[in-house]
């Protein structure tokens, strides 16, 4: 189980990078987005123990680590934001540059 | 309740930037309030700073009451409390400029609110005592950096911006991956209760991955060759009020982090990181002097120049010794307070150029217009290449000596021998703006954006050239300070 | 007594003042040039005659000292040092000076108002004043700092014609050279203080034996004498000073003859005694000196330029004084004070008389010049007398100088390998020195005029009387019967150098001695040269002007441009290339740090969790398929939408993992969260125009056609598998060592309940335990929506439009419809009209009982919007701002983050820690329904709520907005 989770995180994260390279600037994105998923995979493997019930303080049994979980809403809410303004710079970026093909977008050299 | 001290400076920028937001159908009382704002949050950092050295201590704050390492605590000790310090004064220049800047940008309702954001996320990354913490000002400081770049009116800011953006969200990947990885190997996120058990179990099978993705986090934020691309676009391409900022005080992040996982987290371990840190200020020094002779606007031009001094303040940091570590904070404070001069000189001849560009082939004569502009970038350029009367001759003594003390002869030729190149690349610019030709038919328009922030900085310089004594000694009791990890333990966990 | 020291220099200083203040408008327009000079001149004169005075007081006894601190924590100070060597120096920087200041004004001499030379005396005596401070240090810190000061404002005395290219290039060069040399100097001179243990004049000239002893001995010694040597311009550094001449005369007359290329000759003589005397100061000194004063002495002869020929004879004689600081001997000591002063005078009084020359015939050119001798005759007189000194003929004091020069390198402790070349060289060189003098003054003053144009006249009398004195004077010391009190001061100032007594007679008949043969020599060996002059001018010509230590400088700067070329183009423009170098070094990194190298702590790795028991562990296996595979199809699949879907689906498989987890809290948000993702991704596609659209899709579509295409993916593709197998690696880790201590997690969930009152443990920690973390969490977020909205509606407009207040532009005439402008059935405005208060009731519900079950103020602030985003979708956008007039960003932000500071103060106040946990409710014993507390924490979850709509509606109202074109 362990390896598969970690296999299965690793990939996520391959896959994010493999995007993010694209030069389709859509893509781009959708490769920062499982960026963000696949960091929010490994914070949750950062539990202290695997829980068996959510983490209650009412529950009964060996509950999940909380602190990574609140770790994890605070990335999750961060790393949306940083969706929508990355979004935003692309739609400013595709009509000032007329383009969406993230090579076209290299005026600052030198 | 005085230990609210350390949060100050964090909290009343960043409940001024709401208050902003609320203002932003009046201008003018915005703007007002934003500087006010600034210089209460500077005042009280001041006041933080002051007793912090008067006690020899740390000012402690436990967030919400909760004992550490379960909360979250904000420590002011000698180190922080400085760069605070530092930061945030160089910040209150940055909204005077925006003050008499004519840029459109500072026009927008949204300019001052996320200025100050800017602060609060600066400040709050170098007062906070909890890695996690740390990531979440760190963003809030990223956000803010690119929002305000991003809407500069051409559109380089925003491609500079979105650049900058790409590689910061990487650098925050890298960052959460340190933080979990530590997490796991110790169980906490608390910087103190990490250097304890750290220290205690040096043999976690994490911790080499940690200290690596740390260590490329914070050359991300600090723009350290060769993890440097988004830092001359983003420099040059911002607004003025705002690149003076970035280039000055935000790249002293990185630094920051570097001194601290020198100096409290992985002391065990500090030794190959030290090396790293030496290799890479070096590299920075050629490459940036390099840069900066070989580009063609005059911003990105003080950009590059921002890696070779970063990379001296490297070298100190990887020597480690208590000199070298005086020289490195001595250097950040000075070379912050030139940069932002620097920039925001450059910023006013673009201000005044036909096209607003500081591109050399753009403002080549036209410092004939502005006398002034050129007798202050003058004393700057000075202070950038190390001359006296100026702060940055001693920097580079105070550097060169601790070198010496040191014993590291090597490293110190080899900076030795660029930061000639130092002294190239400002006359060559010097030369450029104020005493060539301006092209056929070149004129400056007849209003810029008003000089009276760089003049003060400029006078800073001067002052902490003629009188280095006290930053000096405040550096050396910082040095020694960092040299006891112990203290700042025990100062956050008690006991 | 120690004013006497400090008081020159603060006289100087008023005269810099003086200076300056004579550019202000008013003062400009009473002030000619020549009246300020005249005044100014008084500065140095009584600086002059206060340190002669001095030298009165000092008599022959210990130097003064005068130190304050400085930098007391390094134990650095700022020193001054009065002995009969500084002295020597500092009579002449004022002495000359003065006669230059006065000079100066006639040369600038013009009537047009309002008139700049101010700045040029301020210069001038700014340079004086540092030039003062470097011979009067007490401290080499102190010595450095002034010597940087002459370089700087010697770099704006060149350039001072600015407007042309050649002053330009010249000062560039002086600065690089000089400056390049003071970064070594200052290394050398923090060695020297190193090894010394103070940077205290006193205590480094105290502890010779120490510093020669020390291993840094050769470092120190080759680094401060780089300085030195840039500075008196030895060769090979000696080419910036022939450029330098496109200083104004006055200026060169000053700094590059008299005073500050003497700078380095005065450093190695004041440390002298506590880094000579040793083999390799012997042969570091005589070589380089031996090697500029031949150069110096043969280029000197080719010039045309009189300046240029000055120049070079300049260099020529600076060798030869650093020669005399090699030779460590008495008698080389007595040669060297004398030459100091002959050369000084003899030197700036022939530049001035070429100042002159040049002003009045309007030409240095030797070529063209000839017969002023008619219509300047006092000029000519002048600098005949010079000349003379300068050929080292008596009766002057030139001749006393090469007398001594000769009489030492005669002398029996000079090594005999040596013996021959030392007074060889010197003759050779004394004998082109002489015929460059003959040359200056023949070909200048003497013969016809050979060219037409030049009309010359006599100069004013300041003109002549400037370089008059000081050529009297070095004929009056020559002439006259044997000065004593000159004498007795130069043997004092020599003794300075020589750390003991030196005998100093200045009687020109000392008999028939080697060294007058050897004069003799050099004397009819000079004039032959001189008169075959021409010829041998022309078979200088014909050696190829390239071979010059010019080339090094050119080669260097042309290395330094093409590094830099190399440097700026890795700024590629190319982001994917930037992330790639990164990642790489990311993982570089972390491979060099040795952390893979741990695989035993995977030894746990006996894969004891492969056990696929319980629908749990399926269900785990299958979300994972699901989430890697869908996210495997965002690369695949060719159209942007479908990728967009299938991202979704992986973000929803996520949230079933979560809930597996068990996560219920992050399985909520994820859900909510992807949902918003997709719909702002939707929306941006739809707002990118078609054509671009079409171009994205046909780039997925031919990435792979093109070869370098394929090679890209593959490059991105393994660069992908390396950072995944990277964050497997440590994740496989996180996953195999558990079950772990967590050094906070128990305090969570052992005081939730009792000190947050929440059952929600994960609930506590954001909005309590680590509350800090949401506050600045809910501003980030509240940032996006702000910025989303800024840069949508002010910066995308173009540059030059004025830009919009917040209300939005109507840049369209639509019926306010739904989306594409289409009519929407009524049955779908039913739902939208329940939708909204519905989803407010569950934000409600969320924030009032989300403490202690899943959901929080994040959630309920998400569904609001989404139902905000359904009823743009219904009603389109113009209709929905009309209605929802309470929907406004700004403020909700505002207000919530305020709510939170508030809360947090409040909590301050009652609990004496920001952000503490109280509950009001409680504490007032409101009557509250069951599991709800009025508390801190709820307040806080009411602010997330209302940022996070506030920034939602941000977004909604930019993206929703009808053909919002983004220009």
């Amino acid at each position: 189980m362990e390896l598969l989770t970690a296999l299965a995180v690793g990939a996520l994260f391959g896959v994010a990078i493999f995007q993010m390279l694209r030069r389709n600037a859509i893509r781009s994105a959708i490769g920062l987005i499982l960026l963000g998923a696949a960091i929010n995979l490994f914070l949750l493997s950062t539990g202290a123990y695997q829980g068996l019930v959510a983490a209650y303080a009412d529950a009964v049994g060996q509950r999940s680590d909380a602190l990574p979980q609140a770790l994890i809403l605070t990335a999750i809410v961060i790393s949306m934001g940083g969706i929508s303004l990355v979004l935003a710079l692309l739609l400013v970026l595709s009509a000032r540059y007329g383009t969406s093909d993230l090579d076209e977008i290299d005026e600052l050299r030198g | 309740m005085d230990v609210h001290l350390v949060l100050l400076p964090i909290l009343l920028p960043l409940a001024g930037s709401a208050v902003a937001l609320l203002l932003r159908k009046r201008p003018r009382l915005q703007a007002g309030w934003a500087l006010a704002v600034m210089l209460a949050s500077l005042a009280a950092s001041s006041w933080l700073l002051a007793r912090v050295w008067s006690s020899g201590g740390a000012v402690v704050f436990q967030s919400g009451g909760w004992p550490a390492p379960v909360g979250i605590s904000l420590v002011g000790d000698l180190l922080s409390a400085t760069m605070a310090v530092m930061s945030q004064a160089v910040l209150t220049m940055g909204i005077v400029y925006a003050l008499g800047s004519r840029d459109r940008v500072v026009g927008y309702p949204a300019f001052y609110p996320i200025f100050l954001t800017m602060g609060a996320g600066l400040t709050g990354a170098m007062l906070t005592g909890d890695l996690f913490n740390l990531f979440v000002f760190t963003e809030l400081l990223v956000f803010s950096g690119t929002i305000l770049t991003a809407i500069s009116d051409d559109r380089l800011g925003t491609e500079a911006a979105f650049k900058y953006f790409y590689m910061s969200l990487l650098a925050s990947a890298t960052l959460l991956l340190a933080i979990g990885s530590l997490y796991v190997s110790y169980g906490t996120l608390n910087m103190a209760d990490l250097a304890r058990r750290i220290a205690a179990a040096p043999d976690a099978p994490l911790l080499p991955v940690a200290i690596a993705l740390l260590i490329a986090t914070f050359m991300v934020k600090s723009a350290v060759f060769p993890f440097h691309f988004w830092q001359p676009d983003f420099h040059t391409a911002s607004p003025t009020a705002v690149s003076a900022m970035l280039s000055s005080v935000v790249v002293k992040l990185g630094v920051y982090g570097f001194l601290r996982m020198t100096t409290l987290l992985f002391v065990k371990q500090a030794g190959p990181v030290q090396g790293l840190l030496v290799v890479l200020g070096l590299a920075g020094i050629v490459y940036g002097g390099l840069g900066a002779l070989g580009t063609h606007n005059a911003k990105r031009m003080l950009a590059y120049s921002t890696l070779a001094q970063v990379g001296f303040i490297l070298v100190a940091v990887g020597w480690g010794s208590r000199p070298a570590l005086a020289a490195a904070l001595v250097f950040a404070v000075n070379h912050s307070l030139i940069k932002a001069a620097l920039l925001m000189l450059a910023g006013a001849v673009a201000s005044r150029a036909p096209v607003k560009t500081a591109a050399f082939d753009v403002v080549t004569g036209l410092g004939r217009y502005m006398p002034l502009t050129g007798l202050l970038f003058f004393v700057g350029g000075l202070a950038l290449m190390g001359i006296p009367p100026t702060n940055g001759f001693v920097s580079k003594m105070i550097f060169f000596r601790s070198g010496i003390e040191a014993g590291q002869f090597a490293t110190l030729a080899v900076a030795g021998l660029v930061s000639v190149l130092t002294l190239v690349y400002v006359v060559r610019a010097f030369q450029r703006i104020w005493w060539q030709r301006p092209a056929e038919g070149a004129k400056a328009k007849a209003k810029g954006d008003q000089l009276l922030a760089p003049a003060l900085l400029i006078a800073a310089v001067l002052l902490l050239g003629l009188w280095p004594e006290p930053l000096v000694r405040l550096s050396e009791a910082t040095a020694i300070w960092l040299g006891d990890p112990q203290s700042y333990i025990r100062a956050v966990l008690g006991g | 007594m120690t004013y006497l020291l400090y008081a020159p220099m603060l006289i100087i200083l008023a005269g810099v003042l003086g200076a300056a203040a004579a550019g202000a408008p008013g003062l400009n327009r009473r002030l000619t040039v020549v009246r300020l000079a005249r005044l100014l001149a008084l500065a140095p004169l009584s600086a002059f005659g206060w340190l002669l005075w001095a030298v009165v007081v000092l008599g022959s006894g210990p130097a003064l000292v005068w130190r304050v601190d400085w930098l007391p924590s390094l134990g650095l100070g700022l020193g001054f040092y009065f002995d009969h060597l500084s002295a020597l120096f500092a009579l002449l920087v004022t002495g000359i000076g003065t006669l230059v200041v006065l000079y100066t004004g006639y040369y600038f001499k013009s009537e047009e108002r309002p008139w700049g030379e101010w700045r040029f005396l301020t210069y001038l005596l700014l340079f004086m004043m540092a030039m003062l401070g470097l011979v009067l240090a007490g401290d080499v810190i102190t010595l450095f700092v002034f010597w940087e000061g002459t370089s700087v404002t010697s770099f704006l005395l060149i350039a001072y014609k600015s407007k042309d290219e050649a002053a330009r290039r010249g000062a560039f060069k002086s600065l690089f050279i000089t400056g390049g040399g003071g970064i070594a100097l200052l290394i050398g001179l923090l060695l020297l203080s190193y090894v010394a243990g103070s940077s205290d004049l006193i205590t480094i000239l105290a502890s010779g034996d120490t510093v020669r002893e020390s291993v840094l001995y050769p470092a120190m010694l080759g680094l401060i004498a780089l300085g030195a040597f840039t500075k008196s311009a030895q060769t090979p550094f000696h080419i910036w000073l022939p450029d330098a001449m496109s200083a104004p005369t006055p200026a060169s007359a000053y700094l590059h003859s008299a005073t500050m290329v003497k700078a380095g000759v005065y450093l190695l003589a004041r440390l002298n005694p506590a880094l000579g005397f040793t083999d390799l100061w012997f042969w570091l000194l005589s070589l380089f000196g031996l090697a500029t004063m031949l150069t110096g002495a043969y280029l000197g002869l080719k010039q045309n330029d009189l300046k240029a020929l000055l120049a070079y004879s300049t260099i020529s004689q600076l060798g030869v004084l650093v020669v005399l600081i090699g030779q460590d001997t008495e008698i080389a000591f007595k040669a060297l004070v004398i030459g100091v002063v002959a050369h000084a005078l003899y030197k700036s009084a022939l530049f001035l008389v070429v100042g002159s020359v040049d002003h009045e015939a309007g030409s240095r050119d030797l070529r063209r010049l000839g017969g002023l001798a008619r219509v300047m005759p006092f000029s000519f007189i002048v600098g005949l007398v010079a000349a003379l000194s300068m050929a080292g003929l008596p009766p002057l004091f030139g001749f006393l100088a090469k007398e001594t020069l000769l009489a030492t390198i005669t002398h029996p402790t000079v090594p005999p390998a040596v013996d021959l070349i030392f007074p060889v060289a010197t003759v050779v060189a004394g004998a082109f020195v002489l015929a460059q003098a003959g040359m200056l003054i023949w070909d200048t003053f003497l013969g016809k005029p050979r060219d037409p144009a030049i009309h010359a006249h006599d100069p004013p009398w300041a003109m002549v009387l400037a370089p008059a004195l000081p050529a009297l004077l070095s004929l009056a010391v020559g002439a006259l019967p044997e000065p004593e009190g000159l004498a007795r001061f130069l043997a004092d100032a020599a003794a300075e150098v020589y750390g003991g007594k030196v005998k100093v007679s200045l009687a020109l008949w000392t008999g028939i001695t080697v060294p007058l043969l050897l004069s003799v020599i050099a004397v009819s060996l000079g004039l032959g040269l001189f008169l075959a002059r021409r010829r041998v001018r022309a078979l200088q010509m014909r050696v190829d002007e390239r071979w010059s230590f010019n080339i090094l400088y050119a080669g260097l700067f042309s290395l330094l441009d093409r590094a830099s070329a190399l440097a700026t183009r890795m700024q590629s423009g190319k982001l994917r290339a930037y992330l790639t170098v990164i990642l790489l070094g990311v993982v570089a990194l972390v491979a060099g740090s040795g952390g893979l190298s741990n695989w035993e702590s995977l030894a746990v790795l006996s894969l004891p969790g492969l056990d696929f028991t319980g629908e749990v562990a399926v269900l785990r296996v299958f979300a994972l398929l699901v989430i890697v595979a869908a996210a495997a199809a965002t690369i695949v699949l060719r159209r942007d939408f479908s990728a967009i879907v299938a991202l979704g689906a992986s973000g929803l498989a996520i949230a079933v993992l979560m809930v597996l987890e068990p996560a219920p809290d992050v399985a909520l948000v994820q859900v909510v969260v992807d949902i918003l993702t997709v719909v702002v991704l939707l929306l941006v596609l739809t707002r990118l125009p078609r054509e671009q659209r079409r171009r994205a899709d046909m780039l997925i579509m031919r990435e792979s056609d093109s070869r370098q295409g394929r090679l890209n993916l593959a490059r991105n593709a393994l660069v992908a598998t390396v950072s995944g197998a990277l964050v497997a690696f440590v994740t496989l880790i996180a996953l195999t060592s558990r079950p772990r201590l967590s050094a906070v997690t128990p305090y969570y969930e052992g005081s939730a309940k009792a000190l947050t009152g929440a059952k929600d443990i994960v609930g506590a920690i954001i909005v309590d335990f680590r509350a800090l973390d949401t506050l600045i969490e809910i501003v980030v977020f509240s940032l996006a929506g702000l910025g989303v909205y800024t840069l949508l509606r002010y910066a995308a407009i173009k540059s030059g439009q004025k830009a919009e207040r917040i209300s939005p532009p109507i840049t369209s005439h639509l019926p306010t419809l739904g989306i594409g402008g289409r009519e929407t059935s009524p049955f779908v405005h039913a739902l939208a009209y329940v939708s909204l208060p519905l989803s407010m009731v569950i934000a409600v519900v969320h924030m009032m009982y989300g403490h202690d079950q899943p959901g929080d103020g994040f959630t309920a602030g998400v569904t609001v919007s989404l139902a905000l985003g359904f009823w743009y979708v219904v009603f389109g956008y113009h209709e929905v701002r009309r209605r929802l007039t309470w929907l406004r960003p700004a403020p909700l932000i505002g207000g919530g983050v305020l709510l939170v500071v508030i809360s947090g103060v409040a909590a301050a106040l009652l609990t004496g820690s920001f952000l503490g946990h109280v509950d009001f409710g409680g504490r007032l014993g409101l009557p509250l329904p069951q599991g709800f507390d009025l508390s801190t924490s709820f307040l806080f979850e009411v602010a997330i709520c209302l940022t996070v709509l506030g920034s939602a509606s941000y977004l909604l109202d930019t993206l929703g907005h009808p053909g919002e074109e983004v220009t």
